[in-house]
């Protein structure tokens, strides 16, 4: 790590600001008093002033982004350091997983601390830290010409009572990966429709079964996590169905969606194309069974690519490919359920309009394609995945994405959606492990939400 | 933590000192304790009567027993409850019946003793969660699974959902783990009893004529009393408390066939809900439970009047 690395980690750091840090550690102050000392000059001066910063002012600003591997992070923000001496960015590594950075998050957020000023934050969380008023509202900066150039999910996904709080910075998505060999061996097409998709799978199924008895149609994932709300969603989508209703209030009880969960449990238990383990399948079960060259279909997220490509844990390394889910009929784009990480600005940042100079920065060609390239990663703009060095990159992923990421969608925003999808998961899983009906899994669903959205 | 500090009368001498001495001494100890045991009690307690969510920061006020009336009216709650009792019930039984048949057989002689003994305590050695992971593995439903892949070879119907086809079948897979993961503590405990009771006492039982089921009953169990109660005691506790075994098996699934009270607390208070004032509550809940055994057992097994 050069000395400019460092210094973007570390701040600017004075000797005396050094010398406060020490003394805080020595006096065992708490993480969360770090943190906001982390802030330095920013905390004494008063949230309220949340007025145009003086240009000629000098700013210091925290980030806060989980940590990786590539270094991509770190070289963007020195690259704006240096071209941006009047307003100098920190960056403030945050745990990997969700859930910690959540934890550390939520606890200066709480604690009104005005830094970090920009946070990375996971998809699920713009509408609980919204109605908290923990981050700010961004209409006011959004361009129409940033708008045009970012996917439409990117702003959509980020909406929370009609405002808009976080735009995406990256894509996860879901889509439907597929054995090449296979749909060649057997003449079916890549299915459009979920009924296309029955039909195809039984038929490789079916011819596959007689030599491999392990062999299934098509893989998902049916275990109690967040993926079974997220595929439901998806299915829901394809059917033209949403999970709001107009009062914002989650509506998972109508026709599409008993539809969408009986598609779930036929594909186990009627059509028999998913294996009967299911109902205990992750991503990672599901992609060792593509691995192993078990499945013909998946439906599964980007980070699924890498693994079915890759020759030291996978017998079918350039036999798979992908593209968007089927929807209910042929006239209508599937829908894959997005994920990743949005960025958002913090409510009580001194200097929210510098602030945004950064987020837009970290939306602009240069550092997206950066990205791209350094974290493998989908890109949130259209022009930086045509970029030839994307294009033409080793293991085909940014070929195939573009086509997924025209239609993708954001899960709903709310107050408290981490709440509301864990209690719908045990009563979707319930379902594809056969111990209730769809048309009961929803409706138990739907009870135990109402239960939540009128407490 | 017993410092006897006695005062003698209104003596100032050395003495009084050493008390002064041994109070300062004492007072960090004193102030750790307070500071790690006694103020969450007492935060928990206090949250359980308020309005307090985290994603709800600008409204927090004391709602009396609002969180209890929530918790009253929450399926999920009581399907919690039961399955902590039924889990603990046969958990406990399970560890308890093994863990004694294997302290009675490690007590006696025979060669390799030393090498069962160890053996013996090989699962409570491993770290649970990661126990709990393997054993998930061990289930998988298709023959990567060791149960599946064992029926396999054997020629036999292989494709069995262990955790994710039926309640019943992922609570017998789950009370299997728990009797295999800790009896081998409750045979360590035992054994150690087994051990103190004097060898001449059943000498003087032979000799009187009575058979190995009369001394049994009349010799080793009552000298156990106490060695059963601790066990007892700590295995309800420890299970009633059960977390890390579950979360790693099944989390809770099917459905939420085997979600119990430590999972349904970490659900609405750290996982999903932030709801700290509903996790605190179920919280005091659980330790009333916990408590009502405690005093049942105290009641039925401690007596004064014991052997030893």
């Amino acid at each position: 790590m050069d000395d400019q690395e460092m210094r973007a980690i570390l701040g600017r750091l004075s000797r005396r600001e050094l010398l406060k840090w020490g003394l805080y550690a020595g006096a065992g102050m708490s993480a969360l008093d770090l943190i906001e000392a982390c802030g330095g000059s920013n905390t004494s001066s008063s949230t309220s002033s949340q007025a145009q910063t003086p240009a000629d002012k000098t700013v210091q600003l925290v980030y806060a982004a989980p940590q990786e591997d590539s270094g991509t992070t770190v070289k963007l923000v020195v690259a704006w350091n240096a071209s941006n001496p009047k307003t100098q960015v920190k960056y403030q590594q945050m745990p990997r997983t969700s859930a910690d950075f959540h934890t550390q998050l939520v606890s200066s957020l709480t604690a009104n601390s005005p830094t970090p000023d920009v946070t990375d934050v996971d998809v699920i969380w713009p509408g609980e830290f919204a109605a908290a008023k923990w981050i700010m509202p961004l209409d006011q900066y959004v361009t129409d010409s940033l708008k045009k150039s970012l996917f439409g999910s990117a702003i959509t996904a980020g909406q929370y009572k009609g405002k808009l709080y976080a735009i995406q910075r990256w894509y996860d998505s879901g889509q439907l990966y597929y054995r090449t060999d296979l749909l060649q061996k057997y003449a079916v097409a890549v299915p459009k429709t979920m009924d296309d998709l029955v039909s195809a799978a039984k038929k490789i199924q079916g011819g596959e079964q007689a030599s491999n008895s392990n062999f299934s149609g098509f893989v998902w994932e049916g275990a109690k996590i967040e993926a079974v709300f997220d595929e439901w969603l998806e299915w829901l989508w394809g059917m033209g169905g949403d999970v709001l209703d107009k009062n914002g209030k989650v509506k998972l009880d109508t026709t599409q969606g008993r539809k969408a969960l009986q598609f779930m449990y036929d594909t186990v238990y009627s059509e028999k194309i998913s294996p009967p383990g299911t109902s205990t399948s992750a991503p990672a079960d599901a992609i060792s069974r593509m691995q192993n060259g078990n499945a013909a279909f998946m439906r599964n997220w980007q980070f699924a690519w890498n693994l079915v490509q890759d020759p030291r844990q996978s017998k079918v390394v350039g036999k798979v490919s992908m593209a968007p889910l089927p929807s209910d009929s042929s006239g209508r784009p599937g829908v894959g359920c997005t994920g990743g990480w949005m960025l958002a600005i913090n409510a009580k940042s001194t200097a929210p309009d510098r602030a945004w100079k950064f987020v837009e920065y970290m939306l602009g060609q240069k550092a997206q394609l950066a990205m791209a390239t350094g974290q493998s990663v989908s890109p949130v703009r259209q022009d930086v995945l045509n970029d030839p060095q994307l294009q033409s990159a080793a293991n085909g992923f940014f070929k195939l994405i573009g086509a997924v990421l025209k239609n993708v969608k954001g899960r709903p925003q709310l107050r408290n959606y981490t709440e509301i999808s864990t209690a719908i998961q045990p009563e979707f899983n319930s379902v594809i492990a056969n111990q209730k009906k769809p048309a009961d899994g929803i409706k138990s669903a739907q009870a135990a939400i109402d239960s939540i959205q009128s407490a | 933590m017993a410092i006897a500090v006695k005062r003698r009368g209104k003596s100032r001498g050395p003495e009084a000192a050493e008390a002064r001495l041994a109070f300062w001494l004492i007072l960090p100890a004193v102030i750790g304790m307070v500071a790690v045991s006694l103020y969450p009690v007492l935060q928990t307690i206090a949250w359980a009567f308020q309005h307090y969510q985290l994603t709800d920061p600008e409204n927090v006020y004391f709602n009396g027993f609002h969180n209890f009336q929530r918790l009253a009216g929450d399926p999920n709650f009581w399907a919690g409850l039961r399955f902590s009792l039924l889990y603990t019930v046969l958990s406990v039984a399970g560890q308890f019946v093994v863990g004694f048949v294997f302290a009675l057989t490690a007590h006696r002689e025979f060669r390799g003793r030393g090498i069962v003994r160890a053996a013996m305590l090989f699962p409570w050695t491993m770290p649970t969660v990661i126990t709990a992971v393997v054993w998930r593995f061990m289930y998988n439903p298709d023959s990567t699974g060791l149960f599946n892949g064992t029926l396999e070879h054997l020629g036999l119907p292989h494709n069995i959902v262990w955790l994710g086809s039926s309640a019943t079948l992922a609570v017998i897979a789950l009370l299997i783990l728990a009797v295999w993961k800790v009896n081998s503590f409750c045979a360590l405990v035992v054994l150690a009893g087994l051990q103190s009771i004097p060898g001449d006492v059943y000498e003087a039982a032979s000799v009187d004529g009575a058979g190995a089921l009369r001394q049994f009953f009349s010799i080793t169990l009552p000298y156990l009393r106490q060695t059963i109660m601790v066990v007892l005691v700590l295995r309800t506790v420890e299970s009633l408390q059960a977390f890390d075994i579950i979360v790693g098996l099944t989390n809770g699934g099917p459905g939420n066939a085997t979600l119990n009270l430590p999972l349904y607390i970490f659900q609405k208070g750290l996982s999903g809900a932030q709801d700290f004032g509903l996790s605190s509550a179920t919280a005091l809940v659980l330790f009333a439970i916990i408590l009502v055994f405690a005093i049942v057992y105290t009641r039925v097994l401690y007596r004064e009047e014991t052997f030893a």
